[in-house]
Order: C-alpha cells, then sequence, then structure tokens
C-alpha cells in the first residue's frame, strides 16, 4: 500500500473510526448518565486520536521484517510537514472556538459543559482531515508518489 | 549562541516572566490586600507580557545577506514545534474533559473558563518549544554560532 492509498484510507476511514465512538460516548452519557468506563473510552479515543500520526514510527519500531523499507525520509518529511500543518489548523480552530464563544456568550455568561468534549470531537476531525488532505497535497494528485 | 538557540531563551524568559509575575500579583490581591478571588484574578493581566515574544522577528533580525537557517535548524524547529503541540493536545483533552467528569452532563461552566484555556495552550506551547529547542542545541554557547 502506497502512502497516498494511506492517506485515502486515513481521511474516509480513519475519520469515522474516532468519530463513531467519541460521538457515541457523549449521546450514551446524555441519555443514560455518565459513568467512568463511558468517560474513560471517550477520553482515550480522543487522545489517540490526536496522536494517531504517531503509528508509522511505531510502526516501523516494532516491524519485524525491517529489511523492506516502506516510510524513507520523504515519507518522513511529508509526514512531518502534515502534522505540523494539522496542528497549526487544531490551533486556530482552538482559539477561534474558545474566543468567538466567549463573544457570543459575553464575560458574564456561562456554557453547558457537553460543548468541550464536542469542542474536542471537531477539533479531532479537523486535525484528521488537514492531515490527510497535506499528505495527498504532497504527495501529489497523480502518480507521482513513487511506486512502492 | 544560534538565532534559533537565543529567542528559546528570550522566549522562555518572557513567559517564566509573565507566568511568575501574574502568579505573584494574584497572590498579593488575594492574600495580602484581601480581595475576592473574582477580582484578585485581574492580576493575571501581567500575561499581556508574553505579548513581546511576538517581536522575536524584529529584535532577532539577521543580514538577508546571511544564511538564516540550516537543515538542522529547520529539523530542531520541527521537532520542538511538534513536542509542544502533541504535549498542548493531551493538555487541551484534559481541560476540556475534567469539568465535564467533575460537573456532571447537565452542568454548566463558565464561558471566562475559554480565554483561560487559550492563555493555558499558549503558555504550554511556547514553554515545550522553548525547552526542546534549548535541550536540542545545548543550554549554552558551544560557539556553533551564526
Amino acid at each position: 500500500m502506497t502512502k497516498k492509498e494511506e492517506a485515502w484510507i486515513g481521511l474516509f476511514v480513519g475519520v469515522p473510526i474516532l468519530v463513531v465512538p467519541s460521538v457515541v460516548a457523549v449521546f450514551i452519557a446524555y441519555d443514560k448518565g455518565l459513568s467512568f468506563a463511558l468517560l474513560l473510552m471517550f477520553t482515550g479515543t480522543v487522545v489517540w486520536g490526536g496522536l494517531l500520526w504517531l503509528l508509522p514510527y511505531i510502526q516501523r519500531r516494532f516491524r519485524k521484517d525491517k529489511k523492506v523499507i516502506t516510510f524513507d525520509e520523504r515519507d518522513q518529511l511529508i509526514h512531518k510537514r502534515a502534522v505540523m500543518a494539522s496542528y497549526v489548523a487544531l490551533w486556530l480552530y482552538f482559539v477561534a472556538a474558545c474566543v468567538i464563544t466567549w463573544c457570543l456568550v459575553g464575560p458574564n455568561g456561562s456554557i453547558s459543559v457537553n460543548v468541550m468534549p464536542l469542542t474536542l470531537v471537531g477539533g479531532l476531525v479537523l486535525f484528521n482531515c488537514v492531515q490527510g488532505l497535506a499528505s495527498l497535497i504532497q504527495y501529489g494528485r497523480g502518480t507521482k508518489n513513487g511506486a512502492k | 549562541m544560534s538565532k534559533a538557540q537565543k529567542i528559546a531563551w528570550f522566549n522562555l524568559v518572557v513567559v517564566l516572566l509573565a507566568l511568575g509575575l501574574s502568579v505573584v500579583a494574584f497572590g498579593i490581591l488575594y492574600f495580602v490586600l484581601g480581595l475576592p478571588a473574582s477580582r484578585a484574578v485581574a492580576g493575571f493581566a501581567f500575561i499581556g507580557i508574553m505579548g513581546f515574544a511576538g517581536l522575536t522577528p524584529i529584535l532577532f533580525r539577521k543580514d538577508r545577506n546571511s544564511v538564516q537557517c540550516d537543515e538542522r535548524d529547520l529539523m530542531i524547529h520541527r521537532k520542538a514545534t511538534i513536542v509542544a503541540y502533541a504535549s498542548f493536545w493531551v493538555l487541551f483533552v484534559a481541560a476540556a474533559m475534567v469539568p465535564w467528569f467533575i460537573i456532571g452532563p447537565d452542568g454548566v461552566i463558565t464561558v471566562n473558563y475559554l480565554p483561560w484555556m487559550v492563555f493555558g495552550g499558549m503558555c504550554t506551547v511556547m514553554l515545550l518549544q522553548s525547552i526542546v529547542t534549548l535541550k536540542e542545541y545545548g543550554w549554552r554557547d558551544k560557539g556553533e554560532g551564526l
């Protein structure tokens, strides 16, 4: 599987895999009340989702067949750039979400605590989408990615 | 000392100064002057000192003809940024989930919690980025100055 195909899979499969358990956990908690297991499920999914970019490094470390190169310096550079782009987008989203909410509600207002996990899910979706798109843009839309 | 090292030191001092002065001011207003906590948080106005970090491109500007940065500098910068933002993500999740866990799904929180999150995130990112940069280059001048 080429890096480009991985990026497409990450974009169309990875995002729902992360988002579905998070949203399910929020709705179950809203409907049936909060439990530690639900909280752990949601927090774990969200933390892992935001650090999913570490996967190629972990995979490379634990892979048995180290003679076959699947992640070279170019891939690493593209991956790092994509992660940085995602973090920049995440940071802008985070600041915008906090400041816009504060401006809309006013300094004396209050918000439902459920806004916080939903903000996280939004950040997670954005992060993974930007990472997938940045990888695809850098590898090129055609077949310039080099056959592996 | 390289340009990146100087910037990292400058940012580190600015962030620590801003945080230190804010905590001291809050302590004086709350414990010495006896103001309520809602008014004593005005001491955190010293966080504004962090704005000086935005002056680094001007303060540490280099001659246009000289080399601005090499591959090693870029690699260190990238590594420091990724470490800082990865840590920020974990803190962001914690900051969002802890109130939900403590208050419960039917609760409400003051909207002022959100700008605090932004300031906390900014401090964390700047602090970690500076520390990782200095750790990678070394904390002192090693005679490689550009």
